[in-house]
């Protein structure tokens, strides 16, 4: 990978989108970085993707959001003191000149919820099941939201800080009850077998899921 | 059955020999593992079936289908969620099967034995035949335990699923 021609800066990349606040640069590399809300993350990856060429998405994660602590080392406020959410982290790429953009959405505790991405960039999908598997950020829209690394019945999201780590290993209850439900859907072990045959759907929906539109938006770097 | 049942029939000249010794001659001399690695044990397991120890003289020869195999190796961590799939592939091979637990995971759970999703040992959920115990064993600790078993087909001793078999039917009897 070559040094890119001209360093982008964060006005440069961000400047006059709708939704970008925080505008700066990140680390020593000096990648471009703004926060965005859940609300306008959608249209700040449309307008990046299509007015400014970041048409790669190469990296949607997410981190837990430590609490705040003021110099004397005491938490800034009650609040703060507990777990206070989840960061998420979209990372684009331009080819052309190989110019990296971050975009963060701060999403608070009990609202760990934001938009799929899947309509702009399908691949998304896999991304954003291990985001809800690990991390419990629900995707509103998002077609097949199940976990992903973990097994199915598997409780809680282990990323967070607030998981609490069985203190026992695995019981010989738990190996039969994984076993016995293989030997009664014969053909997939899975507890999630029955959703694999109505084509991968949740059973009982955690939102409501908009009408989703099969059209992805034009990448061209003229327009839309 | 041992090697003085069979004979050369000197009418027709012909090798006679009880069935079961033909049957444990061929187990004995041609074990076809189910190619199923799970973890780092596995990269060891391919070391086996490489060149430089080449399994293959023993007709020890790695299949890619549980339909084919008569021996399952079990390379590595079992967790929770692989549990069902594991019984699965187990129970699609044709009896005569064997297990072989190798490396401390499949053994015992290994380091990962106090883990919320790892199962602490795969004679938990298989009949195991032979435990190959090393973070991961050694290639030549594998290759005994694949000969241990076709030794004992040699000799006719009952694999650990007959066993297990008979003790189930002993126990439903009574």
């Amino acid at each position: 990978v070559t040094a890119p021609a001209a360093t982008a800066t964060g006005a440069s990349v961000f400047e006059g989108l709708v939704g970008a606040s925080d505008i700066g640069v990140l680390g020593v590399g000096g990648i471009p970085h703004a926060s965005t809300t859940p609300g306008e993350l959608l249209g700040l990856l449309s307008a990046l993707r299509s007015q400014r060429g970041f048409a790669h998405l190469s990296l949607l994660t997410a981190a837990e959001r430590p609490a705040q602590v003021s110099e004397d080392g005491t938490a800034e406020s009650e609040a703060a003191a507990g777990p206070v959410g989840v960061k998420m982290v979209y990372t684009l790429t331009r080819r052309s000149d190989v110019t990296h953009a971050v975009i963060t959405v701060d999403l608070d505790e009990g609202a760990l919820r934001v938009p799929t991405i899947v309509g702009l960039w399908p691949g998304a999908s896999t991304l954003e099941r291990e985001v809800y598997d690990l991390f419990g950020v629900v995707f509103v829209g998002h077609p097949n939201l199940r976990r992903i690394v973990l097994r199915d019945d598997f409780e809680g999201h282990p990323l967070r800080k607030g998981f609490d780590m069985p203190a026992s290993g695995v019981s010989e209850e738990q190996v039969e009850r994984a076993l016995a439900s293989h030997a009664t859907t014969g053909r997939h072990s899975s507890p999630n077998s029955a959703i694999r045959t109505t084509r991968c759907r949740f059973r009982t929906p955690p939102w409501s899921p908009p009408p989703r539109s099969r059209a992805i938006p034009s990448c061209s770097p003229s327009g839309s | 059955v041992a090697v003085d049942d069979v004979f050369i029939d000197e009418e027709t000249k012909v090798l006679v020999a009880p069935l079961q010794f033909l049957m444990n001659w061929a187990r004995g001399h041609s074990m076809w593992p189910l190619t199923f690695g799970t973890a780092c044990c596995a990269i060891e397991m391919m070391t086996v079936g490489s060149a430089r120890y080449d399994t293959e003289r023993y007709g020890i020869f790695f299949r890619n289908s549980p339909r084919q195999a008569d021996c399952m190796i079990v390379s590595g961590t079992i967790n929770l969620k692989m549990t069902p799939r594991v019984r699965l592939l187990y129970d699609q091979m044709a009896t005569p099967k064997y297990v072989i637990a190798m490396g401390s995971c499949a053994v015992s759970g290994g380091p990962f034995a106090d883990g919320y999703n790892v199962v602490q040992g795969v004679d938990q959920i298989l009949p195991v035949d032979v435990y190959v115990p090393g973070c991961p064993p050694r290639p030549e600790a594998l290759m005994n335990a694949l000969l241990m078993v076709m030794e004992r087909n040699s000799a006719g001793i009952s694999s650990a699923a007959e066993r297990a078999t008979i003790e189930r039917r002993a126990k439903a009897a009574t």
